[in-house]
Formats: structure tokens, sequence, C-alpha cells
């Protein structure tokens, strides 16, 4: 029998930051432990060096996004989704709707400024999608989920 | 209480990426270039990035300063890429960062920041850090159904 584990969103949890929801995940990975070190980055990685990767934005304090495109960013879809939008989606994505005129904050070495969003694209086979499907189905459990706060 | 379905939000089938355009132009032009083929069995180096905390112990807080890792084991599945055994792993807040290849002096996306696995399965667990965290990224290149998506909406 797989051993059970929690699974974390990659979302920030406090405040308007947004919530990680934690549930559990039936597979298997490795059960050793080390201690935190608290001069570990990342968990465990270290600071980029200046300009090193000057593609990278922060996503409305939130998430991550790397620009793929001169108007277009490309990131998580669970960061952009609302929970609004969608009742079995409760992990606090990062700013509630991203609709079409809404306000994308982006901050990198070079740009520290606020867009107003044009458009937002998921993929059809995307978690959302596929998040309704199962919406009518019953919680698995023992899952958690926090309530996200509002942004 | 919502909830999410964890075995059909997480399986190895799920695409979890977005593409957001903004109405103007950012002032500058670094531009990350995409990469479509697979770096699997090729020489080079894997890099995540993130914002997001340092340790799972101060998981809500956001360094809001960008870190990098190194990865090297990993497990790849259809849609998804799987990493775990590693120095380095993600932590919330670094949902949605690129996962890069570098390889003879070029930097490309080959996935997105997605999720993370606590090594035994308890929010206390996860409170106390780890480097064996496993994290998963959505895989934007080798073929993938993203990858075909990607090329469609980017037009390349």
């Amino acid at each position: 029998m797989p051993d059970r584990h929690t699974s974390l969103r990659f979302l920030p949890k406090a405040g308007s930051l947004g919530v990680i929801a934690v549930g559990l995940l039936l597979a298997a990975c490795s059960s050793r432990r080390f201690n935190s070190d608290s001069q570990a980055k990342l968990v465990g990685g270290a600071y980029a060096d200046p300009g090193e990767f000057p593609f990278v934005a922060m996503l409305n304090k939130g998430c991550g996004a790397a620009r793929v495109a001169k108007r277009t960013y490309l990131t998580a879809g669970h960061c952009v989704v609302s929970s609004n939008h969608n009742d079995v989606l409760d992990d606090g994505s990062i700013g509630g709707a991203l609709a079409k005129g809404s306000t994308v904050a982006l901050q990198s070495e070079s740009v520290n400024s606020t867009h107003k969003l044009h458009h937002r694209k998921c993929p059809s086979t995307s978690f959302v999608h596929r998040a309704r499907a199962h919406a009518a189905q019953t919680t698995h459990p023992g899952a958690v989920s926090h309530r996200p706060r509002a942004h | 209480m919502r909830t999410l379905r964890k075995p059909h939000i997480l399986g190895p089938s799920v695409i979890d990426l977005a593409l957001i355009d903004v109405v103007e132009d950012p002032s500058d032009d670094h531009i990350a270039a995409l990469s479509f083929d697979s770096f699997a069995g090729t020489s080079g180096s894997l890099v995540l990035l993130g914002f997001g905390c340092d340790s799972f112990a101060e998981r809500s807080t956001m360094t809001l300063r960008l870190k990098k890792g190194v990865l090297k084991n990993f497990v790849p599945r259809k849609a998804m890429w799987r990493f775990e055994g590693n120095d380095a792993s993600g932590c919330p807040g670094d949902s949605g960062s690129p996962l890069l290849w570098q390889a003879n002096g070029k930097t490309s996306v080959v996935g997105v920041n997605s999720f993370g696995l606590a090594p035994n399965g308890t929010a206390a667990d996860a409170a106390q850090g780890s480097k064996t965290f496993a994290v998963s990224f959505s895989r934007t290149e080798g073929g993938a159904e993203a990858a075909r998506w990607l090329t469609e909406q980017l037009g390349l």
C-alpha cells in the first residue's frame, strides 16, 4: 500500500498572498528528513545573480512568471484562476479573478509595473477543466483545505 | 468546505499552465526562449527559479527576491516533470516560475512550477522543511500536449 503524502500547491499562504491548499495524494517518494537550513534559498538553492534571469517576473506578489513574448507571460494555471469561478478549486489563487481588464503587477529587475490584463488562456485539458468535471464528487477523505482570504 | 480533488488535479496528465497577455508593452525587451525539444538524455543543467519562501517553516513568507536551484534527479511523466531527492526544491510562492534548461550557453524554458509534495504526508512535516521535498513542473517541451498548445497560442 503506498504511503500517503501531503501535497502543497506552490502558492504562498498568508494575508493577501493567497493560501496553500493542503491535501492528500497517493504517491511514492522519499521519506528521508533533513533539518531545515536557514541559509537555504528556494528550498536549498541560492539567490540569483543580478541580471541573470531578466525575463522572470513576480506576478501579483504571489507567483512567478516568465515573459515568453513581447506582451505575454507564461505562468501556472492555478495562479490565475479564480476560486470564484470554480467550486472545487479553493487554493487561494493569487489574485482571485484575473479577468480581462484586471490588474497584473509584474516585478522583475527591469520591470516594476502594473499592467492591465488583456487576455488569459489555459489549455483545454488544464487542471481547471478537470476539476470542474469532478466537482460533484465527494471530497477525498482527510483532505484539508484553507479558505482563501480576500485579495 | 470546498476542497481540491487531488487525484484529478495533480495526476500525471494534468496541465497546469496559463498565458497572460498584458495590454501595454513592458518597457524592456527581455524575453525567454521556449524550447520544445526534449532535453532528456542530453547534457546540460536544469534550474528552478522562484520568489517564494526559502523554507517550509516560513512558507507564508515570499522572499520577493529571485532564487535559483539546480535539479538533477527527476521522474518524467506524460505532462509533468517530478523532481525528488535533490539538494534544492520548490516552496510556496514559486508557483508559475519557470524550469530552465541551460546547455551550450543557451537558456530556455522547459517547464512551469506547479506543486510539491511533503515527505511524510502531514502539514507538520512540511513545516519542518526538507531538502527531499518533491517538486513538479508542467512540461512545456518534449512534444507534450502543452508544447503543441504553446506553439499554437504563441504563433511559433
